[in-house]
């Protein structure tokens, strides 16, 4: 699988093997899009209708898939539309839950207030990134887990770079902030 | 992020952030992704026809018709609301209404008593002198009431020839 790049696969694709020639891109691809999903929904189950639609999306898509655009930022930016819609229908669903007294939380059960265990600081993480808006939110979510470079964000959410990084710098500001109780 | 890539000066402006390892924050089930693809392919393989139709609304709406219908829905239930009706006026219609009904009611009765009345005049026969008189109370009259207005016109007659020839005798009457 590793072996195919995504020109050979979009050549297997177009050369008649459309099923085997998706397999293998869904294969390559199928954390990142559930992950980058996963981030924005609530739960699971949610993450598996919007990832389900996204790959019939690419399926409907690949044939007319122009070839200059690259095939990775091209499912990412179908993977966040559908997201996106997909938020937009549940509005009132919250992500997480929120807790009012977090810095209560994050304090260790042994009652020593200034230890954090490891497990408490990363849900406290989870409710800090569940404050921001929502596409402050997905820029977040790109720039630190994918690790997404701004030029491809860009593409994919169809935003200058320079608005990307701002977005980025509040974002981070805001968690910081939040992480350690200021 | 990864080495080279621009703009790893956050982490100077957010050292807990920037100092935890970047892992998932949720974990997929197990076996999730084994066959993702072939479920994918299956689902569409089931019903080819309604996955290769794009997703649209099937039912247009009019161009704006969501921004209105806030006000739409303002001005009708604005119209409906029911209206104050002051007590005054209420008992003023009632008593219009009272008053109509005796109007109509006494027009009724005059117009039916006047017919009867006007039967009545037709049924009479022509009076002209006092004889005429005389003969239709003679004619209508019972013998018994006749006798008995016969009596009273004597004695008040016999009454005032008795005063009659008092006075001229020179006796006062008290």
């Amino acid at each position: 699988m590793s072996e195919y790049n995504d020109v050979e696969l979009l050549a297997a694709f177009r050369e008649g093997r459309e099923e085997y020639a998706f397999t293998l891109i869904v294969k390559k691809y199928q954390q990142k899009l559930y992950y980058h999903i996963r981030r924005m929904v609530k739960n699971h189950d949610d993450a598996d209708d919007v990832l389900q639609n996204t790959l019939v999306k690419v399926w409907a898509g690949l044939k007319n898939f122009r070839e200059e655009a690259n095939l990775y930022t091209w499912l990412y930016r179908i993977a966040t539309n559908e997201t996106l819609t997909f938020l937009g229908k549940n509005k009132n669903v919250q992500l997480v839950p929120v807790d009012k007294n977090p810095n209560a939380r994050a304090t260790h059960r042994d009652g020593d207030a200034n230890v954090v265990s490891t497990d408490d600081i990363y849900k406290k993480l989870e409710m800090a990134i569940a404050t921001l808006p929502e596409k402050q939110r997905i820029v977040f979510n790109m720039k630190y887990f994918d690790e997404m470079p701004y030029e491809n964000m860009s593409q994919v959410l169809d935003t200058s770079v320079g608005a990307l990084k701002a977005s980025f710098h509040h974002a981070v500001k805001k968690i910081e902030e939040f992480l350690t109780g200021n | 992020m990864t080495p080279g890539d621009e703009n790893n000066d956050w982490k100077k402006e957010a050292p807990l952030l920037g100092g935890l390892s970047r892992k998932e924050l949720h974990k997929a089930p197990d076996g999730y992704f084994d066959n993702l693809a072939q479920r994918v392919l299956q689902q569409m393989n089931e019903a080819p026809v309604l996955f290769s139709l794009e997703k649209k609304e099937l039912v247009e709406v009019p161009e704006g018709y969501f921004e209105s219908v806030e006000t739409k829905i303002k001005n009708i239930t604005g119209k409906k609301e029911a209206p104050v009706v002051s007590i005054r006026t209420r008992v003023l219609r009632w008593t219009a209404a009272a008053a109509c009904i005796c109007i109509i009611a006494v027009a009724a009765f005059m117009f039916m008593d006047h017919e009867k009345v006007n039967g009545a005049i037709a049924a009479l026969p022509e009076i002209n002198t006092e004889n005429d008189a005389a003969n239709y109370l003679v004619d209508e009259l019972h013998e018994d009431d006749l006798i008995a207005y016969m009596s009273e016109e004597e004695m008040e007659n016999e009454s005032n020839e008795v005063v009659d020839y008092l006075m001229e005798d020179g006796i006062e009457l008290e």
